[in-house]
């Protein structure tokens, strides 16, 4: 009996244990309060409300393991998702490369900002994300008039279900998860990505060009927050200029639910996969609830609160 | 010392999950004595320290003070009870002054300012904590801890950041304070301080304690006997052969400045060689080391590597011409919350080429390899953290070992560190010179440039004070000219 309990603990954390446990004991909880919770099509209705912020989540991750975070993520999304809706008239593919730019250019400049010169990466991403907002207000009544509707393809990758509970965005997670946890595991730019966040100097002195990892960061970052701002826009169908704006706070709780560092050097992207969950079955049974919206954020907020200190706690004994 | 004893510890145990860190340790302090602890690096010291000071609590075990059974509960809970300690890391909080630092532990600033004039020092207190020197730093601690009168002063590895002259002022402090009537738990790996000052000493060893003896009586041999146990390589005895060198230069430094710090530095390292740099503390050496590592820009000279003139704009430059650093604070160094595996690796990856697909099965080779060739304890490998210090510091020169390198910069590699890592940090210096490899080597201990170098320079003041050949490397000629006194 010790000898099993020994090997599952070495081959999951306590922590990571805790966090299937919690994920376990909320959706036992929401499926006792709704019914309809349990069956097949509402599970793959979760998986796939759960995507965009699980692949914000990526990109918040790899930004807080170099112990930086971002915070015009928002922006970025909506900005990206702005960008296909609109010109999508001249074709998919030319759209989608307009988007792919805009985040290259946007994850450039944090990235540049940060690690070149030495902006703190808090007070940079906030900063981004107002002129973002700035830029967007005037440009959809100016440069960037159009249509504001998702084209098709989009909204079919975002939300089409292929055989409950698998949808065409799940599988699309299962890709880019795979491709991130392959990234920080089993590359040198994922060592970096560590070592950076744990010791800057260490680093430096070590030879890495401390500036070039976290540039790469900020950009992969900004690449999947506008991949999670065209999921986005598919599943509401629609793009606005708050589109992305609920999920921005979740992307960092859900990083530091799922055990990585705020300062960086330590953590992975399963523990967000774990966070990202956990807070979508939350939403969801806070949905159910019957009670006005203050209450639910109330509550939302208090239980992300208790969420991440308690996992502070698990995470500094082990 | 029939009298009561002023600390008494039974049976004391800490374990951090699987690692016993300190395992059944037993001994007494009366008042009035100067109590020697001692044992090889992880041997227990300093989690009986932290114990005993409050920082952490033991699982095991009875504490008395005063004959009165004691737990403490914070370190400002051991300090109010008469304990005080000056930590083997400096326990200054940078980015605030000194003035403020003194608060945080409730000191009084006269009692403060008077202690370090007693040293002969003096201290701006509205400086930055970071602005300050390391060794400047040890004595503000000291005075700090001397500022609250305690009954037990304890003292861990002190003096292994201190130049000679400072480490003979913590010597004299101790005897004061021992007059007094009031004890010292003295941590140190310089074995002669030791035989100075205290009157008994107790040797750790796996956690347990293994020998407790009058140090007076107590020889350099019963002391390193029982610290290693088995074990019985002596660092003192290191044959230090002169080998063959060969008679072109690895590196040439032409006239190198940096700021006030460094003026007109000019020397040269052949292949193979290892040329020990002797100093007091502040005479430059610091910046000097970052200069050649790439890590600082000098203001005038020229470096040559193999001929060739070189700049380097970035550590990674420097790394390219075969150059690595192993600096003197293992904390620069090191990512503490990763493996040692993931540290040993680290600069496989500097450049762009590096940032693909690892291959893991060459990286374990080429760690493994280090991890035997410099015999690094593994038990706590997830984290490089939960290392005692004598294998971090392996650690920090592995890194280089995996890699290859032409010349090895080691700044003060055995500063706290026990005799037995110490002996394996020389044989390595000796092997990477006997398979043609350079090393420039820093040390704080005078004793180590002719246990190690084949000859040696000595900064005064920013400049080269003299050059001497290995036959002219003993302690006397070294600290004279350290001293600014030419030699003739």
């Amino acid at each position: 009996m010790s000898n099993i309990l020994k090997k599952v603990q070495s081959r999951f954390s306590v922590a990571m244990l805790s966090l299937w446990g919690i994920l376990f004991s909320l959706f036992v909880v929401t499926g006792l309060v709704d019914h309809y919770f349990f069956t097949i099509s509402s599970i793959g209705v979760t998986l796939q409300l759960a995507v965009p912020l699980g692949l914000l989540a990526a990109g918040q991750t790899i930004c807080m393991l170099t112990g930086g975070i971002d915070l015009s993520i928002a922006m970025i999304a909506t900005g990206a998702a702005f960008i296909v809706s609109i010109k999508s008239s001249s074709g998919l593919g030319l759209a989608i490369l307009y988007a792919t730019l805009y985040c290259i250019l946007i994850g450039t400049i944090n990235g540049l900002a940060v690690g070149l010169f030495g902006m703190n990466p808090l007070i940079m991403t906030l900063g981004m994300n107002a002129v973002l907002i700035g830029v967007f207000t005037v440009g959809i009544t100016t440069f960037l008039k159009g249509s504001s509707t998702m084209p098709d393809i989009i909204i079919k990758l975002s939300s089409g279900s292929i055989i409950d509970p698998i949808s065409w965005p799940f599988l699309l997670w299962i890709f880019f998860g795979g491709l991130i946890i392959f990234l920080l595991s089993k590359t040198g730019l994922g060592r970096l990505i560590y070592a950076v966040g744990d010791n800057a100097t260490a680093a430096r002195l070590a030879g890495v060009r401390v500036w070039k990892v976290q540039l790469a960061a900020y950009i992969i970052c900004a690449l999947l927050g506008g991949l999670a701002g065209l999921m986005i826009g598919g599943q509401s169908g629609a793009v606005a200029m708050s589109l992305a704006d609920s999920l921005v706070l979740p992307s960092v709780a859900a990083v530091v639910i799922g055990g990585t560092s705020i300062m960086g050097g330590i953590g992975s992207y399963t523990g967000s996969i774990m966070g990202a969950l956990i807070l979508t079955v939350l939403s969801y049974l806070l949905a159910t609830i019957n009670s006005s919206e203050a209450v639910k954020q109330m509550i939302y907020g208090f239980i992300v609160l208790t969420l991440a200190w308690t996992y502070s706690k698990l995470t500094e004994k082990s | 010392m029939s009298q009561q004893a002023l600390l008494k510890i039974s049976n004391l145990a800490k374990s951090y999950g699987s690692v016993v860190a300190l395992r059944n340790a037993n001994f007494s302090i009366s008042p009035g004595e100067i109590h020697a602890l001692l044992g090889a690096n992880g041997a227990g010291k300093s989690t009986l320290v932290k114990i005993l000071t409050g920082v952490i609590s033991g699982d095991q075990g009875l504490i008395e003070l005063n004959g009165r059974e004691v737990a403490f509960s914070s370190p400002d809970n051991a300090r109010k009870n008469g304990i005080a300690p000056v930590f083997q890391d400096p326990a200054l909080i940078p980015d605030i002054s000194i003035q403020r630092n003194l608060y945080l532990t409730d000191t009084d600033k006269d009692r403060f300012l008077f202690e370090i004039s007693a040293m002969g020092l003096s201290v701006d207190l509205n400086q930055l904590a970071s602005d300050i020197e390391l060794p400047i730093l040890r004595m503000i601690d000291l005075a700090r801890a001397l500022a609250h009168d305690p009954e037990l002063l304890i003292l861990d590895e002190i003096t292994a950041a201190l130049p000679i002259d400072m480490a003979e002022k913590v010597i004299s402090i101790m005897g004061a304070h021992k007059a007094r009537g009031k004890s010292v738990i003295f941590i140190s790996h310089r074995l002669a301080e030791i035989e100075e000052i205290c009157d008994r000493a107790t040797v750790l060893r796996d956690g347990t304690n293994v020998d407790t003896f009058d140090a007076t009586q107590g020889s350099e041999a019963r002391i390193v006997a029982a610290m290693l146990g088995d074990k019985n390589v002596l660092a003192t005895h290191s044959t230090k052969q002169k080998n063959k060198i060969a008679t072109d230069d690895f590196m040439r430094v032409e006239s190198l400045s940096g700021g006030k710090q460094l003026k007109d530095v000019s020397f040269t390292i052949k292949r193979g060689e290892v040329l020990g740099v002797a100093a007091l503390e502040g005479q430059g050496q610091d910046l000097l080391f970052e200069i050649l590592a790439g890590a600082s820009k000098p203001t005038g000279g020229k470096l040559f590597v193999n001929g060739e003139e070189v700049t380097f704009h970035h550590p990674s430059d420097a790394i390219s011409y075969g150059i690595s650093y192993v600096p003197g604070d293992r904390k620069t160094a090191l990512m503490p919350q990763r493996s040692i595996r993931e540290n040993l690796a680290l600069t496989r990856y500097r450049g762009m080429r590096r940032w693909g697909k690892i291959n893991f099965g060459e990286e374990e080779l080429k760690v493994d390899g280090a991890v035997q060739s410099l015999e690094i304890d593994t038990r706590a490998k997830s984290q490089v953290k939960r290392l005692s210090g004598g294998n971090q510091q392996k650690v920090t020169i592995g890194r280089w070992v995996t890699t290859g390198f032409d010349l090895l910069l080691c700044f003060d590699p055995t500063r706290g560190i026990d005799v037995g890592t110490k002996a394996q940090i020389y044989d390595l210096i000796r092997t990477f010179s006997d398979q043609g490899k350079s090393v420039l080597l820093f040390t704080s201990e005078l004793r180590e440039i002719q246990l190690s170098c084949d000859r040696a320079i000595v900064l005064y003041e920013g400049k080269v004070q003299a050059n001497l050949p290995f036959e002219k490397c003993d302690e006397v000629s070294l600290l004279s000219a350290a001293h600014g006194i030419v030699s003739k």
